[in-house]
């Protein structure tokens, strides 16, 4: 059983897209609590 | 992350390598020696295997890979990486394949030994029996959890 | 060292890029560290981390240098399954995540992982847990000491002994400073370098070589690596789930981290940290594919992530790889001792040689014992022996046979210390054997078998009840 094109390149995409959201979910969470004064 | 999750060997010391190597991308000789080829001992329960060759290769090689000790057709090819003195070949099924070397500029005759590497993958009964222990024991684990977790 | 060569750095400015790092990361430490009054302030940074930090650091650390070696090692040599089993490390996280909730919970003034075993288990499950620590935290260490000189050396010439020497200093450094406060803000920024790295380096072989192109080239040459039922890539998952389950499960890199974070943050940050942590093995595995499309055939598996990476960037790569790989070094040498410091100050010296110790005479002892890990790090490093990175690799068979001791320990009363110190200590020894007579693939699973079967043996067997308040003993001391 072969993994096709479609499913290959639909997981690389997905997970590359999620990865380049990372930054900026970090990024918002720690402005939030910087905001917020809960960093610590 | 695991550390090395599958028998997995140390991963600097051929970066450093290859790093070396790589950049400083020496030019290459033009010797015409003949290489000794070997390959693994055993057959590759896992499709992948390395050669070595030595001595170091001086010029820029070719590993010619075909299904019969003749060679009578070629079946791929591949670039040997700089003058390291192995490479790993990956991706194959269960058969008995038999490799060379060439010099990249084209001489007709061989400048190594042949070498005959046995792919032979773990039977299925194996694979399937080990991983659905696993998967048992993985929702053994995942279901303790969730049962223990409500209780307390 | 050979200023004239083809380094991609060249040896003064490789030290330059290293002293600028260490002296930002020592002084980043000093700043942080100025807030720390107490031995818990140090240890556990106030016990009051945040969401965005704690998510941050579970991730970070989460992600060493192997998440971005090991994941194309993998994915060369077992193909699609090998990327997706690594990221499926993730679970290890993400499974911690109601633990860690229910650690903070049975132990609000906890401070190691030694601590629980001891209280809930007693000594001799105490002395089996500890050497079983020692080994995986030395392992670790150890390995990315020498990796740190090798990083350095092979980009820079920078002579071996140099780079691991100031990897090592710079760590140190800043966890002296600044305890686990300066190690969860550096991993915060060094999460963002990693990540970034990584999705350039995909983003630019993407548009450099096609994700047709790779699938048909390896369709058509390597066919194995996209069969979904690959015998040997099968074998490998669940032993490398359990693996990791085991290393954080037991490790007091992830205890400290739960004690350390703010009231209910632990459980989301712990999930977060896992969702976040599991899409980049795919990211940095697939790379590995297009190395037949790119004519590249490594000499060791283990070198087709950074040779693809400096094909398709050259020496813009290799810097690249560089920096993610020191910061993922970093993210988790700078954790590894903090918590094992911790360790030794807590269960060894507190709890066994000095409990009338005061809490200065703690956070002191807490900083020898942090310069004293680095200067045993550094010793071990000095020779260079590679084959000491082949400890980790039967690390499995050690930290497989904790889970289910810790899993049970948290939440039944019935699971007595002897069981769980036989679970341990038998599920060991039975891994370890597996790994010698049958293979790599099924240490970690006949460790955590052998370990559950045990434990579910005392559990039926046994009529005592663990009285939780135990867990919460009496500070001997305040400060």
């Amino acid at each position: 059983m072969i993994v096709e094109l479609t499913a290959f390149s639909t997981l690389v995409w997905v997970c590359l897209a999620l990865t380049a959201c990372a930054p900026l979910i970090l990024l918002a969470l720690w402005l939030k609590d910087f905001l917020s004064k809960q960093l610590w | 992350m695991p550390k090395t999750s599958g028998g997995s060997s140390y991963s600097f010391i051929h970066i450093a390598l290859l790093l070396l190597i790589t950049l400083l991308a020496r030019p290459a000789l033009a010797y015409n020696d003949s290489y000794q080829l070997s390959g693994p001992d055993a057959p590759s329960r896992e499709g992948y295997f390395t050669l070595s060759i030595t001595p170091a290769p001086q010029q820029q090689l070719v590993l010619q890979q075909s299904q019969s000790a003749t060679f009578d057709t070629i079946d791929a090819e591949f670039r040997w990486f700089g003058d390291f003195e192995q490479i790993t070949l990956t991706g194959f099924t269960d058969g008995e394949y038999f490799f060379r070397l060439q010099p990249a500029a084209d001489a007709a005759e061989a400048s190594s030994n042949v070498v005959k590497v046995t792919v032979n993958h773990y039977p299925r009964w194996q694979a399937y029996s080990l991983f659905f222990i696993g998967l048992a024991l993985f929702i053994l684990l995942v279901a303790s959890l969730l049962i223990l977790r409500r209780r307390v | 060292m050979n200023e004239a060569s083809g380094f991609a750095l060249s040896s003064s400015l490789g030290l330059t890029l290293v002293v600028l790092f260490g002296v930002a990361w020592v002084l980043f430490g000093w700043y942080l560290g100025r807030a720390n009054k107490t031995h818990e302030d140090f240890a556990l940074a106030g016990r009051n981390v945040g969401f965005a930090l704690a998510a941050a650091t579970a991730m970070a650390t989460w992600v060493t240098s192997n998440t971005t070696l090991v994941a194309p090692q993998l994915t060369y040599q077992l193909g699609v399954w090998g990327m997706v089993g690594y990221s499926f490390a993730a679970l290890g996280l993400i499974l911690f995540a109601p633990l860690a909730a229910r650690i903070k919970r049975l132990m609000p003034h906890g401070y190691t992982s030694g601590d629980f075993i001891r209280l809930r288990y007693g000594r001799l499950a105490w002395y089996v847990f500890i050497a079983i620590s020692v080994v995986y935290a030395f392992g670790w260490l150890v390995s990315l000491g020498m990796a740190g000189g090798i990083l350095l050396e092979a980009l820079s010439g920078l002579d071996y002994h140099i780079g691991m020497t100031a990897i090592l200093i710079i760590c140190v450094g800043y966890t002296l400073f600044g305890g686990l406060r300066a190690v969860i803000a550096t991993d915060f920024i060094q999460a963002l370098i990693i990540i970034i790295g990584v999705v350039l380096i995909a983003w630019f072989l993407i548009d450099t070589v096609s994700l047709e192109s790779i699938h048909s080239e390896v369709q058509s040459n390597h066919p194995q690596l996209l069969d979904v039922l690959f015998p040997a890539a099968m074998m490998f998952l669940f032993n490398n789930i359990f693996f990791g389950l085991g290393e954080i499960f037991h490790s007091n890199v992830w205890w400290s981290r739960a004690l350390a974070f703010k009231g209910k943050v632990a459980f989301k940050a712990f999930l977060l940290g896992g969702l976040l942590w599991l899409p980049i093995p795919i990211v940095t595995g697939f790379i590995a594919l297009a190395a037949p499309q790119l004519g590249i055939f490594p000499p060791s598996a283990d070198m087709v992530g950074p040779m693809v990476a400096a094909e398709v960037l050259g020496k813009v790569g290799a810097v690249v790889v560089f920096i993610v790989v020191f910061s993922a070094l970093a993210s988790s040498l700078d954790s590894l001792l903090a918590a094992t410091s911790d360790l030794v100050t807590r269960d060894i010296y507190h709890k066994k040689l000095r409990p009338e110790a005061s809490d200065a005479h703690l956070l002191r002892f807490n900083r020898y014992s942090i310069l004293g890990l680095g200067v045993l790090t550094w010793l071990l490093c000095l020779p260079q022996i590679a084959t000491l990175g082949a400890l980790l690799n039967f690390a499995g068979a050690f930290v497989a046979s904790t889970i289910f001791p810790i899993v049970l320990g948290l939440y039944t009363r019935r699971l007595p210390g002897r069981w769980a110190a036989a679970a341990m200590f038998f599920g060991t020894v039975l891994g370890l054997t597996g790994y010698f007579v049958i293979g790599f693939y099924v240490a970690a699973l006949v460790s955590c078998i052998v370990s559950a079967t045990i434990c579910g043996l005392g559990l039926s067997f046994s009529r005592s009840e663990f009285n939780w308040d135990d867990l919460n003993e009496a500070e001997e001391q305040q400060s």
